[in-house]
């Protein structure tokens, strides 16, 4: 067992609310977990507590066992936690390609002299930038709108391009919120089989927040349930799915939904 | 001495309270500084002395004017730059460099058209002052606390009390929202840009009357803009609370430090309150939510 | 050879360009909206008159000195207010801008105070000007073109996602803003050494919000916008002069109705380039093919 990620007692109150109450998270290196449960149970906060956008009130983190608490987002992506967004947030005035350029800081090396001067050195980072950035695309199938404009890509090739653009800034870990939302089958089994392919060649571990059910039982390899912020089974997929309290939490909730 | 000071800065204060309710007022409903607020008491302070000079009205009825000219002109404002620029869906900082535009457009239309001398309106009210236990208190200056409380307070019972103030409550919580729910949002604005401009013209002429008129008058909104964020930007009691504030302050650093290092304090004051509470006194703290 | 007035104009538009040069940085790329930058022209003016008539240093170190000066207020201004809100910072770097001219007011032992100071010698020559103006673009547009200027514009656009992605944007605002302040400062020594006689007053707000409007006219996100309508707003005035007064109020309402009918600018989120152009050309002519199809 080789742990990537550790949460231990993490909470959040807003005001006199408990979006997430002792919640703890182990995550094994190289393996996909998936967060669900109904909406408003607490996922996005805790990614949002995950990458520093928010201060937990209580409990710790630690990714490879340093310390993630009080640390600031960009501080926490360059440790290596990447992540996509539920509201998609793209560079949306910038082109496809400039999109995925942006987030590859880590493969910058020059100094300030370099970039005025235009030195070897500038160069050399830049047509490797570039390059990277155009074997994402091609990898997620955006090759051929490299030069379009972000904000007018389709909603499914927006969130790819999250993705893109997070893997550009060399993450160990990737959180995905919501990945498939606005998919439909066919397309949410694609994303599934490229999941599993990024996993492997860039040896990455996944945490995952989804509503599609069939992604999440088909992909992950243990799965967390939240309701009301507090974590109410973990598990392998098919205890989760026999679990009776998630059952009640989560399954009546969507039958609800759908009535 | 001392108290003498703060009855002086109270008597500062309040006209940029007048002034910077208003500009709160739009703020609160269209997120943006508008730039050409002070200019438009500018314009009202000049309604006044040509109505009085060239039109030889009473001063009353100069002021009455005034007032409504300057509502005009502020509304005006809206109808033909504003408007167009909120319906393009431009970032909100395109609405400032207009108003920017409209500002010099203001100054220097005046500027050509009445000229650049400083002007006055002579002897209207009686330069006397009245002692009140070892403080002297100007006639003028009672008069512009008297008419500037009755004014804000009538425009806390407009905002608060009235429907037109539920309206102007709900546009500037949540803009569509509020159109949703049948609220004519752009007469609204028309509206607020009336009520500014009508507080403005009262400022301008009050202003004339205590110091001079002259084309760049306006620049005095900088104070009030200044306690605008002070007092928490949108919020009208902050906008108050930052105009008092302010006034009585410079007026205490220009009795006892020295008066050229007042704005110099205001400047300190104003960097000191926002890093204590960085939206202001009375401002919200928004957290920008991922 | 060119007249002397000419040749005034020309440097006064190279001083305009290195100023707007860095305004275009902090507000085109960077997002942020600042009234300050005339106060740093200021602190680099006096600090390089100072330098050049007190001390006697050569023009070259004046010039620096004022940079310096300006970028080492910067970074302290910068530290206290970048973390504020839009509006905030706005008034914030107002504020700033208001009290340099106070305090130089106020210590007119050193700076002449309102009287202003002279006899300041006249080191700013036309080719100096131009050199200098041609390589601030130049460094600018290179900077643009690298992770700074990226990084700028990831704080621009979207926050969130920047920091998400590892740009530390409080630092690269503060870069931006101490770059801005350096261009202003250096802007703000050739001016003095042009004019020889320095007041206060020539680095009101009035004069930042003059530097603010070129930008936004020349489009946001676009170097070359900012120096096209640098020139044009710098020159129009001066062509207009024999209309006197007249000429501030028609570049007011210019300004208004160029925001209205073309909101992003000259330029916006392009630059001018041999590719560009082709491309907009391109574009023109399939206009105009599809309307002939069309009839």
């Amino acid at each position: 067992m080789n742990s990537i990620l550790s949460i231990k007692g993490l909470g959040k109150k807003f005001g006199g609310v408990c979006a997430v109450d002792e919640f703890s998270l182990e995550l094994e290196q190289g393996t996909i977990h998936g967060l669900i449960g109904p909406n408003g149970a607490g996922k996005t906060t805790i990614f949002n507590l995950m990458t520093g956008i928010y201060h937990p009130t209580a409990g710790t983190m630690a990714l490879r066992g340093t310390n993630l608490v009080g640390l600031g987002s960009y501080r926490i992506a360059q440790l290596g936690i990447g992540r996509t967004f539920q509201n998609i947030r793209l560079f949306t005035q910038l082109s496809v390609i400039d999109n995925v350029v942006m987030a590859s800081g880590v493969d910058a090396t020059y100094g300030m002299v370099d970039a005025i001067f235009k030195t070897r050195r500038y160069q050399r980072d830049e047509a490797k930038i570039r390059k990277r950035a155009r074997e994402l695309l091609d990898l997620l199938g955006l090759g051929g709108v490299s030069d379009e404009r972000a904000g007018a890509l389709p909603y499914g090739s927006q969130r790819k391009l999250e993705i893109a653009r997070a893997l550009a800034a060399r993450p160990v870990l990737l959180l995905l919120d919501e990945p498939a939302a606005g998919m439909n089958e066919e397309e949410s089994m694609e994303l599934v089989g490229f999941i599993r392919d990024v996993r492997k060649r860039f040896d990455l571990t996944v945490l995952l927040i989804e509503h599609h059910m069939s992604v999440v039982m088909e992909i992950c390899d243990r799965i967390t349930v939240l309701d009301f912020g507090k974590t109410i089974c973990n598990g392998i997929p098919k205890e989760v799915q026999a679990n009776r309290s998630v059952i009640d939490a989560y399954l009546g909730e969507t039958t609800d939904r759908e009535n | 001495m001392f108290l003498q000071q703060v009855v002086n800065g109270l008597s500062v204060g309040s006209v940029y309270a007048l002034i910077a309710s208003g500009y709160s007022l739009i703020y609160s409903l269209l997120g943006f500084s508008n730039w050409a607020h002070g200019d438009i008491a500018m314009v009202g302070a000049y309604i006044a002395l040509i109505a009085q000079t060239s039109g030889h009205v009473p001063f009353w009825l100069a002021v009455v004017l005034a007032i409504a000219g300057a509502g005009c002109v502020s509304m005006l404002s809206d109808m033909v730059a504003y408007r167009r620029i909120r319906n393009n869906h431009s970032p909100k900082m395109f609405l400032m460099i207009a108003a920017m535009g409209l500002s010099i457009t203001l100054q220097n239309l005046i500027m050509v058209t009445v000229g650049p001398r400083f002007r006055t309106y002579g002897d209207v009210i009686p330069v006397r002052s009245i002692r009140l236990g070892g403080i002297s208190l100007g006639v003028l200056d009672l008069l512009t606390m008297g008419i500037i409380v009755v004014a804000l307070v009538a425009l806390g019972l407009l905002i608060g009390r009235t429907k037109f103030g539920l309206g102007v409550r709900a546009a500037s919580s949540n803009m569509v929202t509020a159109s949703v729910l049948g609220v004519d949002v752009n007469l609204y604005i028309r509206l607020v840009f009336l009520l500014a401009g009508v507080f403005a013209g009262m400022a301008g002429v009050l202003l004339g009357l205590k110091y001079n008129i002259y084309p760049t008058m306006g620049s005095i909104a900088l104070k009030a803009f200044i306690a605008c964020v002070v007092g928490g930007l949108g919020s009208v009691p902050g906008a108050i609370l930052g105009g008092v504030t302010i006034g009585v302050m410079e007026a205490l650093v220009g009795g006892f430090i020295s008066s050229g290092l007042r704005d110099a304090f205001t400047f300190a004051l104003l960097i000191a309150i926002l890093l204590v509470r960085p939206s202001g006194l009375l401002g919200k703290n928004i957290v920008d939510k991922a | 050879m060119l007249s002397s007035y000419a040749q005034g104009l020309i440097i006064l538009v190279c001083i305009n360009v290195i100023a707007v040069t860095g305004v275009s940085l902090l507000t085109g790329f960077t997002g942020l909206f600042s009234f300050g930058n005339a106060g740093f022209m200021a602190l680099g003016a006096y600090v390089s008159a100072i330098a050049s008539v007190e001390l006697h240093a050569p023009f070259l170190v004046s010039l620096v000195a004022g940079v310096l000066v300006a970028a080492i207020i910067g970074f302290g201004l910068g530290r206290l207010t970048l973390g504020l809100r839009g509006d905030y910072f706005l008034i914030a770097t107002l504020g700033f801008g208001q009290v340099v001219q106070v305090l130089i007011e106020f210590f007119d032992k050193v700076t002449g105070g309102a009287r202003g100071f002279a006899n300041i010698p006249p080191k700013t020559t036309l080719w100096i000007a131009v050199v200098l103006a041609v390589g601030s673009v130049a460094v600018a547009a290179n900077l643009i073109h690298s992770k700074f200027g990226r990084n700028f514009t990831a704080v621009r656009e979207q926050e969130v996602a920047a920091e998400a992605v590892g740009i530390d944007t409080f630092r690269f605002k503060q870069m931006a803003f101490v770059l801005s302040a350096m261009f202003a400062g250096f802007a703000g020594g050739l001016f003095a050494h042009y004019y020889m006689y320095i007041v206060p007053k020539m680095f009101d707000i009035n004069e930042s919000a003059l530097f603010t409007i070129t930008v936004v006219v020349g489009g946001l996100a676009s170097l070359s916008g900012s120096v096209i309508s640098c020139v044009v707003l710098t020159l129009l005035p001066e062509l207009f002069r024999s209309l006197a007064s007249y000429r501030m109020l028609f570049y007011g309402m210019a300004v208004v109705a160029i925001i209205l009918i073309r909101p992003s600018g000259l330029m916006g989120y392009h630059e001018l380039s041999f590719g560009w152009i082709r491309e907009r050309m391109r574009a023109k002519r399939g206009k105009t093919a599809s309307k002939e199809r069309k009839t």
